[in-house]
């Protein structure tokens, strides 16, 4: 339904979208995950058509609404698309009503048609009783769920979220999230959602695509990007790692052993990466992928001492530090292994299949 | 042949309209000589001003005066409504001057009290021949210009005058000197020479290098230079035009004013003021009040009228009595209305056909720096 | 045709540019304002400029510049209107800021009221003020003077000097750093002092380290602007500066052009000086205040309390209402009583008989009898309302072009726009005479030249408040509006307008107001059956007129408060502050 190519702006002297192509399906649900500043929401205003890319094509729809080489800047109000801001703009000086009818008198419907496809978009939100009322009068979770209404009242080929729950209360913006999936899922629309909160990406998508510095770091089903990262940077940023600097010194089958500089070996499985004996490697563990074990577990192959330094109770888990040779460890465990500060026989274990073999960045 | 007609019929239109053009234009300089003729009629004056039915008179006399004249002009004239746009001497002149130089034509009869302007307009052509106006001949020589571009409607004196609320009338010196005395400090005012063409009239006089007209008897008073230096030092304020004067003195902001118009005085007088006045040892300036027309003046006739009936009997009683000036008509004394007032010829007079225009404002440049006024 | 290759610095692609190549409402919009707003501003000052090294013949020189720089009174008012205008400055902010403490952060008592009326210069003519200063303050006759005499202290206030003239110009001075104070007073955030506080400072350590800094942008920039509004006193300067021996620059221009010959070049020499005083003070101002990070002013967690006084509530109260005394009560009292009567108080009379005989023959006069005071107080309506309407339609596009748009060298465009306010009402008026005069203009003595001139001179004040109202309104609700499918026109006249509508109307009412009262320009742009109500004010000082020009004064105001009073109410505020309220709420 859409797809962009290499796009690239500069805003103020500074790159902030380079080359970054993306694409989405009908129907599909595609997120923009990452920090401030990597260049998320200029990608989506750049596909709305609120900015122009300076290098780049987007098609939506299989029409050709942008590109540098050709000279063709499709404006925003002619590509049919429907857009939820993260400050909901709903106009306060027209009525709820007003607001979602909006679109479809710009496009001259007849009053009856209107009237239709307005209730039908308020009852997709479930707020068909506010019609009458105006902005100021709701509360932010009802003003974001109209702000919805008004995006899918049109149709629109493909809806775009820009941080629509950034505003909102953590309560309100669970039942808001659920309402966004469940709108998305009746309507088939293609849609991209841009957030820096990943549990929200993961939720949501279909597929997540992961930037950092306007580059794409990693993209695909919210499973695979969380199970296997293939950069430091989504590793780290979508869910928590430990990373562990190494050095592959030997190659087995299907895997590596890996020396960390402080001596430990550890064996791993290649999952795609490709290296060589010598090369500098980063080890990526999750801290829900240990085993916690009271005594040396027989037969484990990647397994050490360990010590608790210390423990935080979250209620349906505990996060602890634990001390394992020169390194300090996130380790995540169930509620029921009370482990107590001082306990140092405690022994760490990780399977191999469990660790991310990572290219080590160049620290400079 | 259809054609022909056509193109018959359009060469037709035009020249018509051409000859409607030419004898317009041919009427209208015919219309304008005609006022350039050797003498005019009053009824002519009468006529001409029916057609026009306004007057715009630029003047620097204080407002009373002027509606004073106009409200009696136009009781003998109904048919023409007059308005007055009223300036400082000084201001009025440069205002008709710039207007005149972008050829914007507002003005008809101008009065301005910075009299060296006039015969620089009547070089420029500014201003047109008023030497043909019914009412000429009955004016004594003095007041007229040898140019015939310009004439003297009244004279205003210039006295010394006080507020006999705070000074008693032994108590005020007749010589100007005494007034650098530091008994006298920060107790008098004048005019405002920049602003104020009646001030730069006087100051004409104290200063002593101006020329002096050879028909006036009055001497120079022996002021000079130093003695408005030694004025400044003694806190000599200048209090800008005629009515700011009047004001400072009524008031009671300076006791002393050194020179002002005697009209002035005599109308605050008639309003309840308790003043004050004589003419210092010194003697005093008389400064022609000057008419003109403007040459190419949007209503000529009304213009002329209205400068003809100042010179007239009627507008000089209103000149003497209500106004209270030194009247200029051979046939009328000015004693015989205003006793008490010096007359013509015992005062001083300035010869401005003698004054170029440069030296009128290198005068200015160091009355400005003597006074503490300049720019 | 741009390149495939993507490398990185490419021209951005205009926003204007279609897949036909038509040309579109907005662009034709734009620039047609553009050019519009360059012509009015930069025209006359070029020709200001250009005009000082011209001789009355013609030629090229710089004799002009020579003997400005050697004539005593060009220096002497240059220094004066330094001192006046730094001066005054200071005394504006050690009155101003206080005030703004006491109005905005304190529990004093009628705290709206105390706001609303420090209005009132700017809605009053300056001469206004030095008018009524001297009834109160001359040495000799004034009213404050003899009630000094009568309680046996002797005469000692003297407006008419140096220190009169600053007093009475930081009268007008201290409403800019007021307001633009009182908002940041208002709005620090509470914690950021009491985390002060909290660390060992002491209440005064506490102001100086914190409040302090943190408005001292708002501070500087309500000094810089009472500092550049200081030359806009010209009233002032003529009424109390001539008579005290005081030459400013504003009257030396007026004076340049008013003697005989006129001096076009002095004149324009002497505009240029101030304009180049204002732009050092712009240059300086923006020094001070650009080396800091000022961004949160309010920060997170925002709370505002304000501070109690406890029994230094009414001494707040009778310092507060002392100042609205002085600044509004006393001089439009001692105007009214001056219109009643055709001479200043004479020695020796009383009030009561002055009041007795009441003398309401100058209201009569102006408002059913003299044509030319009629004409003047409706030209100056119309054209002030003419003027204001076009002043504020092209600084609201200015700002729009400036906030939304990416059209290079738009900075620029909002710098042209805050040109005049470095050059006083008489600098533009001598500006307007020499460019508009010459080929192929001939506008000298027309209704035109004052309305371009007014225009010019308040667009600052139009652009700034266009580019506030336009602030409040989030780019979102507009590229909404684009993204439902509205054209560009579409979305300006149904969102961006009515949105904007509340802080335009409100600044239409500022410009049209600072138009009425202005003098300056006025005085050198009038011209018979033109005339405006500022000159008609000014020419009755001129002639003495006193009673004629204070029932003038009474007649202006009077109109011109009817007139905001009948506009200000089409300026709802209502939905733009709510909606910013709510977005903050947090209920489901």
């Amino acid at each position: 339904m859409m797809r962009a190519f290499g796009l690239v702006k500069s805003l103020g002297g500074r790159i902030a979208v380079n080359r970054v192509g993306l694409s989405v399906e009908a129907g599909q649900f595609v997120s923009l995950l990452g920090p401030s500043g990597c260049g998320k929401t200029t990608t989506l205003r750049m596909i709305a058509g609120l900015v122009a890319p300076d290098v780049g094509e987007i098609r939506i729809g299989g029409e050709l609404v942008f590109s540098s080489a050709e000279g063709i800047n499709v404006p925003a109000a002619k590509r049919n698309i429907g857009m939820v801001f993260q400050s909901y703009a709903l106009w306060p000086h027209y009525t709820i009503y007003n607001n979602v009818a909006y679109p479809l008198r710009v496009r001259r419907l007849r009053r009856a048609e209107i009237e239709d496809r307005v209730a039908w978009a308020l009852d997709l939100v479930k707020l068909g009783h506010l019609r009458d009322r105006y902005p100021d009068e709701l509360s932010g979770g009802q003003q974001q769920r109209i702000a919805l209404a008004r995006a899918v009242v049109y149709s629109p080929r493909l809806l775009l979220l820009d941080e629509p729950l950034a505003n909102l209360d953590a309560r309100v913006r669970e039942n808001v999230r659920f309402e966004i999936k469940e709108l998305q899922r009746k309507a088939k629309i293609a849609t991209v959602y841009v957030t820096h909160d990943q549990s929200e990406a993961m939720s949501l998508s279909d597929k997540v695509v992961v930037m950092d510095s306007g580059v794409i770091a990693q993209e695909g089903a919210p499973g695979e990007v969380y199970r296997h990262p293939t950069n430091e940077f989504v590793a780290g940023f979508v869910g928590t790692s430990n990373f562990i600097p190494g050095t592959i010194t030997r190659i087995v089958s299907g895997g590596y052993i890996v020396r960390t500089e402080d001596g430990a070996d550890v064996s791993c499985r290649s999952n795609g990466y490709r290296s060589d004996t010598g090369e500098d490697v980063l080890l990526s563990i999750r801290p829900e992928d240990f085993e916690i074990h009271m005594v040396r577990p027989a037969g484990v192959v990647n397994s050490w001492p360990a010590q608790v330094i210390d423990s935080a109770f979250l209620g349906n888990v505990v996060n602890y530090r634990m001390r394992v040779g020169e390194w300090t460890l996130q380790v995540q465990a169930e509620p029921h292994v009370e482990l107590q500060r001082s306990d140092t026989s405690i022994f760490l274990s990780m399977r191999e299949e469990r660790i991310r073999v990572l290219q080590r960045a160049i620290t400079t | 042949m259809r054609k022909a007609i056509i193109v018959v019929r359009v060469i037709g239109t035009m020249l018509g309209g051409l000859v409607f053009l030419v004898g317009a234009f041919v009427h209208a300089s015919v219309a304008a000589s005609d006022l350039g003729k050797p003498s005019i009629t009053l009824d002519e004056l009468i006529d001409g001003a029916k057609k026009e039915g306004k007057l715009t008179f630029y003047s620097a006399l204080p407002q009373f005066s002027n509606q004073q004249l106009l409200k009696a002009f136009m009781d003998t004239y109904p048919f023409v409504k007059a308005e007055v746009v009223r300036g400082g001497g000084p201001v009025i002149a440069q205002r008709f001057s710039a207007e005149k130089a972008r050829n914007v034509e507002n003005m008809d009869v101008i009065y301005s009290g910075a009299a060296e302007a006039y015969p620089e307009w009547a070089k420029s052509d500014y201003i047109a021949r008023v030497d043909n106006l019914p009412e000429w001949s009955n004016v004594i020589d003095l007041a007229k210009a040898p140019s015939g571009r310009y004439i003297a409607f009244g004279y205003a004196l210039h006295v010394l005058a006080w507020n006999r609320k705070l000074i008693k009338d032994d108590e005020v010196p007749s010589d100007l000197w005494d007034f650098t005395k530091p008994d006298w400090k920060d107790k008098t005012a004048s005019g405002d020479p920049l602003s104020a063409g009646f001030a730069l009239n006087w100051y004409s006089f104290a200063a002593g290098d101006r020329p002096q007209d050879p028909r006036s008897n009055g001497k120079p008073p022996g002021l000079g230079w130093k003695w408005m230096s030694a004025m400044t030092q003694n806190g000599l304020l200048l209090a800008g035009q005629l009515g700011n004067l009047t004001d400072t003195l009524v008031s009671g902001r300076r006791p002393i004013v050194l020179q002002h118009w005697d009209t002035e005085i005599v109308e605050a007088i008639k309003q309840g003021a308790d003043l004050g006045w004589k003419y210092p040892k010194q003697g005093t300036v008389a400064q022609h009040i000057l008419g003109a027309v403007n040459s190419k003046a949007p209503d000529p006739y009304a213009a002329r009228l209205y400068l003809n009936w100042l010179l007239s009997k009627e507008g000089q009683t209103i000149m003497v009595k209500d106004v209270a000036m030194n009247i200029v008509r051979k046939d009328m004394q000015t004693s015989d209305f205003l006793p008490g007032r010096m007359p013509l010829s015992d005062a001083w007079i300035m010869d401005i056909e003698k004054i170029t225009p440069d030296q009128t404002r290198a005068f200015v440049t160091k009355l400005g720096e003597t006074l503490g006024a300049g720019h | 045709m741009l390149n495939r290759v993507a490398s990185i610095a490419l021209p951005r692609i205009a926003l204007t540019r279609r897949i036909t190549g038509q040309i579109h409402v907005e662009s034709v919009v734009f620039w047609c304002a553009i050019a519009t707003i360059a012509f009015l501003v930069l025209w006359p000052v070029l020709w200001l400029v250009a005009g000082s090294f011209y001789s009355n013949n013609g030629h090229l020189t710089l004799q002009h510049w020579r003997e400005a720089a050697a004539a005593p009174f060009m220096l002497e008012a240059i220094r004066n209107t330094l001192v006046v205008s730094i001066l005054g400055t200071v005394a504006a902010v050690a009155v101003g800021v206080p005030l703004a403490f006491l109005v905005g952060r304190t529990d004093v008592p009628g705290a709206r009221v105390f706001e609303m009326i420090s209005l009132v210069p700017f809605i009053t003519p300056p001469i206004v003020s030095g008018v009524a200063w001297i009834i109160l303050g001359d040495r000799e006759a004034g009213l404050l003077n003899i009630l000094l005499g009568d309680l046996g202290l002797g005469h000692w206030f003297n407006v008419l000097t140096l220190g009169g003239l600053i007093f009475v110009s930081s009268l007008y001075m201290v409403p800019f750093v007021f307001f633009l104070t009182v908002g940041p007073m208002r709005q620090i955030n509470l914690e950021l002092e009491e985390a002060s506080l909290v660390c060992g400072a002491s209440r005064i350590g506490t102001i100086f380290g914190v409040s302090f800094p943190l408005l001292l942008p708002a501070i500087t920039s309500g000094a810089l602007l009472a500092f550049m509004y200081s030359n806009n006193l010209f009233g002032i300067h003529a009424v109390i500066g001539r008579p005290a021996g005081v030459w400013m620059l504003t009257t030396a221009i007026y004076a340049s052009m008013n003697i005989m010959p006129v001096d076009f070049q002095r004149a324009a020499i002497q505009g240029l000086v101030l304009l180049a005083f204002a732009a050092s003070a712009i240059w300086l101002q923006a020094r001070v205040v650009r080396k800091r990070g000022y961004a949160t002013l309010t920060g997170k967690g925002f709370r505002v309390e304000r501070v109690a006084l406890g029994h230094w509530r009414w001494a707040a109260f009778a310092l507060c209402s002392f100042y609205v005394f002085v600044v509004a009560v006393l001089p439009y009292t001692v105007i009214i009583l001056r219109s009643l009567s055709r001479y200043s108080f004479q020695p020796g009379t009383s009030w009561f008989a002055a009041l007795r005989n009441a003398d309401f023959s100058e209201y009569a006069d102006a408002l059913f009898y003299n044509d030319a005071s009629q004409r003047a107080i409706t030209n100056s309506l119309w054209i002030s309302v003419i003027a204001a309407a076009v002043a504020i339609g092209l600084a609201a596009i200015a700002a729009y072009i400036t906030q939304r748009t990416e059209l290079r060298g738009r900075n620029a465009l909002a710098f042209v726009c805050m040109i005049p306010l470095t050059l006083p009402g008489v600098v533009l008026g001598v500006a307007a005479i020499f460019g508009y005069t010459t080929y192929p203009f001939a506008l000298y003595g027309t209704i035109w030249i004052i309305i371009l001139t007014y225009i010019a001179k308040d667009l600052p004040l139009a652009f700034q408040a266009a580019d506030t109202s336009l602030r409040q309104i989030h780019t979102e609700l507009e590229d909404s509006a684009r993204l439902c499918g509205a054209s560009w026109l579409r979305q300006f006249l149904t969102v961006s307008l009515p949105l904007a509508r509340p802080g335009m109307v409100v600044g239409f009412v500022m410009v049209f107001a600072s138009m009425t009262r202005e003098v300056g320009a006025s005085i050198l742009l009038f011209s018979p059956g033109n005339e405006i109500f500022a000159y008609t004010i000014f020419n009755a000082w001129e002639e003495g007129r006193w009673q004629a020009m204070t029932s003038f004064i009474v007649i202006n105001s009077v109109v011109v408060l009817a007139c905001i009073a009948v506009v200000l109410p089409l300026s709802r505020l209502s939905f733009v502050n709510v909606a910013a309220r709510r977005a903050k709420a947090s209920s489901p």
